[in-house]
Order: C-alpha cells, then structure tokens, then sequence
C-alpha cells in the first residue's frame, strides 16, 4: 500500500502546487475580509457595552479646552479613535504603530536631522504637553512587547503620511488621530512587532475600541449624538467602505473554491479509473478508498505545509507582505471542508461501484 | 476437475423492472486447464457479462460457479479480490494500464497490490524475465503512455503473468489494434497455452477465434 500511495503521490505533483497557491490566495482574500470585518465586529461589541440610550460626543478636536467644554457642557463620552478605526475612552490612551525608520527617510516625512540613531517617535502636536521633541521617553507597551524608550523627532498638524511596512493599504494620518504616535525603528527594534498592528499603552490597552466615523468635518466639535444613531450612521459608514472589498475578497474565495473543487473532482474522476484497474488486478474497494484517502490527506497535508513556508518566506523577504495566523487558519479549515466534501463523494464514487461502471471507468 | 465450471448460470440486469434484462440463461459449461477457449458472439449477446462472472467481479448472479474447486458465491469480497489477484490475470481490450507509471510499476502492480514482499532484486528479474519472454525489456523503465498499442497489450499480458495465475481471460485483447498486430497478441497467447496456461479469449472476431482450440458461441444469453 505503501509503494501504491507513494506512486499516487508522484503522480500528482501538480495538486500540491495547484492546492498551495488557492491557499495562499484564500489566506490573502481572509486578511483582507478579517482587516474589515474584525474593527466591525469590534464596533458592534462597543454599542453593546456602551448601551443604546447613551450619548456619544465625536469631534476631531485634540485641543485640551475644546475637549472640556465638550466634556463638561454636553455631558458624553469622548472617544480617542486612530486611523485604523480604534477607538479608547480615555485621552491617556496611545495608539502607538511601528513603522520602519527608512521610511521616514525614503519619503521625506521627518527631516533628516532629525533622525537620530534609536526609536524615534512622530507625535501630533496635541500630544506636546505629553512628549516634547528632542525629548527621550520610555512607555511600557502591551504583552508581549514590554518597555521601549524613544525620542520624540518631530510633531506635526498636519497630515503625515506613510506606507506601513506591512503593506497596508491605509496611509496614516497623524495629524487626524491625535492620540497615534508613530513609532520608527530600526530592523532589530522592529522585529518585536507585527508590523500590521497597532499597540496601545498596556494600561488602556481594554479602551481600544471601534465605534464610529468622524462626524464634523472642517469644525473641531462637535456632534453629539445618541449611541443609537451613532451605530446606525457608523455602520452605513462601514457597508459603503466594506461594501466593495467584501464583494471583490468573496468572489476570489468563490474562484479560489471553484478550482479547489474542480482540482479534486478531476483529481476524483483520475482516481476512479486507477481504482478500476487495482480492482481488476485484486484489490478490495475498500482499500483503494483508503490509498486514495492517505493520498489526498498527504496532498493536503504537504499543501499546507508548502503555502505556510511560501508565505513565510514572502513575509520575511517582502516588508509589504503581512499573513496573519487566523486568516492562515480560516483558510486551512475552508481546505479542510472541501477535502473532506471531496473524500465524501470520492467514497460515494467507490460505494456506488458495479460491473458495468467499472468497465466504463477503464475506457 | 475442471478449472472452470459453469452450472445454469443467470444474470438478470434491473431484476424485477419492468426493464429487467436476461444478459445470461441456464450458461452451463465447463472448462478444463489448458484449454485455449474463445467465447463469441455478437454484441449485447452476453458474453462480457459471462467474462465479468468468469473473472469474479460479479458475484450477482444465480446458479453455480465453481473455479478450481471453490464456490465463487460463497467467497468474502476479501478472498474474492485475493482469488482475482492470484489466481485470474485479466487482459482488457483497452489495455487497464495507469499510463503514468512505468512499464516496470504497471506490470509489478499486482503483486503491490497482493501485498506479498518481494526483494527489489526479485521484482526486477521476475518483471525482466516477462518483459524478455514478450520482447519488450529495453522498455522497462519507459512510461506506459509513451508504448505504442500493441507494446501496451503485451505490457497488460506481462501484467496479467505476474503472479502466475491459472486462467488468463482476455477480453477482446486485439480490440484495439492493427490486423499485424493483433496476429503478434495472439501468437504470444498460443505460445502461452503450449506452455500449459489455461486461457479464454471473448472475442467477436471469428478469425481470432479460429486460433484457439475451442470456441463457444454465445446468443441472447444462451451457449449455442
């Protein structure tokens, strides 16, 4: 059985190819749903906590004054949010996300007298009374990152733009999201972090929440506004972004699951007649469905194994390339339900065997 | 006692439909070893039905049939595919080969599949000696979508040796091939049944039929 199986797998070389990159693919279209669906999710999960009948104040303002009269006069909670739709209930919250330090440089986004050697920081300028520039700080992030110190290189109003090493479609801007700091480091210091994410003072790390859109849009106030509108009007905001990308990612899962199902019913059909002629030469069929299904496991199996190494590879010598591991799961359990549709109808195949089906199946 | 023994066979396609067909009717014969039997008859006669019988991958049928002493229908389908694969090779007219396995792989199949442990070294002069006998060793190694069809139908017969069976059924071996070619196939299957083998040709080409020493003739199910 042994000698059958290893053949089998020779055989079908291809299929672990084929296999491998529909997985890299699905791994890719899950990032792109999850980077969309997770901060909704997440935002729901705020209005619940928040309650309906609350008052939300959004504004755009990080003027310390604006912010007290907000909190005073209107009598509503202030939400922090950063440019990947965070959002943290206190003003003592920071979002803090890494970045490579080159691409300060490369893109002209902080002088270059400016860039010492070390972590340095770009801060909005509502962040001065905090972390002055030319100053050195040192912040305990969350788990597992611990203490990092940094000097603040510059801060700014405006807005600052950059392309995160992990290729992330979003462009920052600092200027908007007062309480992210951009953090720069050097390879070694940036290896600590996933680069695709955003980290917060472990303090307020529970804070970081989604909840809504901005609501003004040139004026620093204000709209005060029930929990209840604020999540209808956020979630009108979040279909129209999402709209588009959820469409384009579902119908490459759909192609992807089209070649994955076309690949292993060929793949089924190539077997029947091989089963025919082990049958033919004395084999039981209950044996040639089980070195068919050794086969597909080991196919699937080394599939897997092939697409994690790839997108390790791709990960470690493209910085634009991040694969998060519960997209990498999701994906392996999309395969993992089509093998096991697939084995399904390979033993129905077998199960459904008769004399004339077999002479058919050696034509 | 004969080799092969047929009593008041039937089979019946959709028993008991009213599109219940009677492929084979009261099929009694006999065959002894070393006869060279051909079995004709026209198409839709019954005669691949009596070779799927013959070759056990039918066991659904009613009467008797006895190979080599042993009731076929009392067989488990385990000592049913043990008996198919040690005791019956099976020639196909469109060959049964897995084209992308080598000659070597194909004709050593069986005993893969037997499950028997055989040194390489065994295999391999034991594939080779078969390989001499039809002509064809320099090919061992080639793929079998690479042989031409009548080098393929010697490979299914080196196949069908392997595990020096009793009875060697071929159905319609020359189906697929030339007229010089199939002149080759069956003087390799003369020259087998001189050498004492047991062989039975379904064929519906009387000039093949004319080659072997017995011919059974087969219509609307009946032996005629």
């Amino acid at each position: 059985m042994i000698t059958l199986i290893f053949t089998h797998l020779k055989r079908r070389a291809i299929n672990y190819i084929a296999v491998c990159v529909e997985l890299i693919v699905v791994v890719l279209v899950c990032n792109i749903l999850l980077s969309h669906l997770v901060p909704f999710i997440q935002g729901q999960q705020l209005y619940k906590s928040l309650k309906l009948s609350s008052i939300l104040c959004c504004t755009t303002s990080a003027e310390s004054d604006a912010l007290d009269i907000i909190a005073r006069e209107v009598d509503a909670k202030i939400l922090w949010r950063n440019y990947r739709g965070q959002y943290a209930l206190s003003d003592e919250s920071l979002f803090i996300q890494p970045v490579e330090k080159s691409y300060l440089h490369r893109f002209d986004l902080v002088p270059d007298e400016q860039i010492s050697a070390g972590p340095i920081a770009v801060v909005a300028s509502s962040l001065t009374s905090r972390y002055k520039s030319g100053n050195t700080y040192t912040v305990a992030l969350q788990y597992p990152i611990g203490e990092i110190t940094f000097s603040v290189a510059l801060s700014t109003d405006n807005d600052l733009l950059f392309i995160p090493p992990s290729g992330d479609a979003a462009l920052s801007v600092i200027g908007r999201h007062p309480n992210t700091v951009l953090l720069a480091l050097d390879d070694d210091d940036l290896a600590k972090f996933d680069a695709s994410d955003v980290y917060t003072l472990e303090a307020k790390d529970n804070d970081a929440q989604r909840v809504t859109e901005i609501l003004s849009w040139n004026e620093k106030i204000i709209a005060a506004m029930s929990c209840e509108d604020a999540q209808s009007y956020s979630n009108s905001l979040d279909m129209s972004q999402m709209g588009m990308p959820i469409v384009i990612s579902l119908t490459a899962v759909a192609l992807c699951l089209a070649g994955m199902l076309s690949n292993t019913l060929l793949s089924i059909i190539a077997n029947e007649r091989n089963n025919a002629i082990y049958y033919i030469c004395g084999y039981t069929w209950k044996k040639c469905a089980l070195v068919q299904f050794i086969s597909d496991l080991l196919i699937v199996f080394f599939s897997v194994v092939m697409a994690y190494a790839v997108m390790q590879i791709l990960s470690k010598t493209s910085g634009n390339i991040t694969f998060q591991q519960t997209s990498f799961l999701l994906s392996v359990a999309i395969v993992a339900v089509i093998f096991t549709l697939a084995e399904i109808l390979g033993v129905i195949q077998i199960a459904k065997k008769n004399v004339a089906e077999i002479a058919e199946r050696m034509k | 006692m004969a080799l092969v023994s047929l009593a008041e066979l039937e089979k019946t396609y959709n028993k008991g439909t009213s599109a219940a067909v009677h492929a084979l009717q009261g099929v009694s014969l006999s065959i002894e070893s070393g006869e060279m039997t051909a079995v004709v008859g026209t198409s839709g006669s019954g005669k691949s039905t009596l070779l799927h019988i013959l070759s056990c991958l039918d066991q659904n049928f009613e009467g008797q049939y006895t190979f080599d002493g042993t009731d076929i229908k009392k067989l488990s389908a385990k000592q049913l595919s043990a008996l198919r694969n040690e005791k019956i090779g099976i020639v196909l007219q469109n060959f049964g080969l897995i084209y992308d396995m080598t000659v070597f792989d194909n004709v050593v199949l069986p005993i893969y599949l037997s499950g028997k442990h055989y040194s390489k070294r065994e295999l391999h002069q034991r594939v080779i000696q078969l390989l001499q006998e039809l002509g064809l060793e320099e090919k061992i190694n080639t793929k079998a979508s690479q042989l031409s069809g009548g080098q393929k139908q010697r490979i299914a017969i080196a196949r069908a040796l392997i595990n020096n069976p009793s009875l060697i059924l071929a159905d319609e071996p020359t189906g697929a091939l030339d007229k010089s070619t199939s002149n080759d196939i069956m003087d390799i299957f003369c020259s087998l049944n001189s050498a004492g083998r047991t062989i039975i040709i379904v064929t519906h080409d009387l000039s093949i039929a004319a080659r072997c020493s017995r011919t059974i003739t087969i219509s609307d199910g009946k032996i005629i």
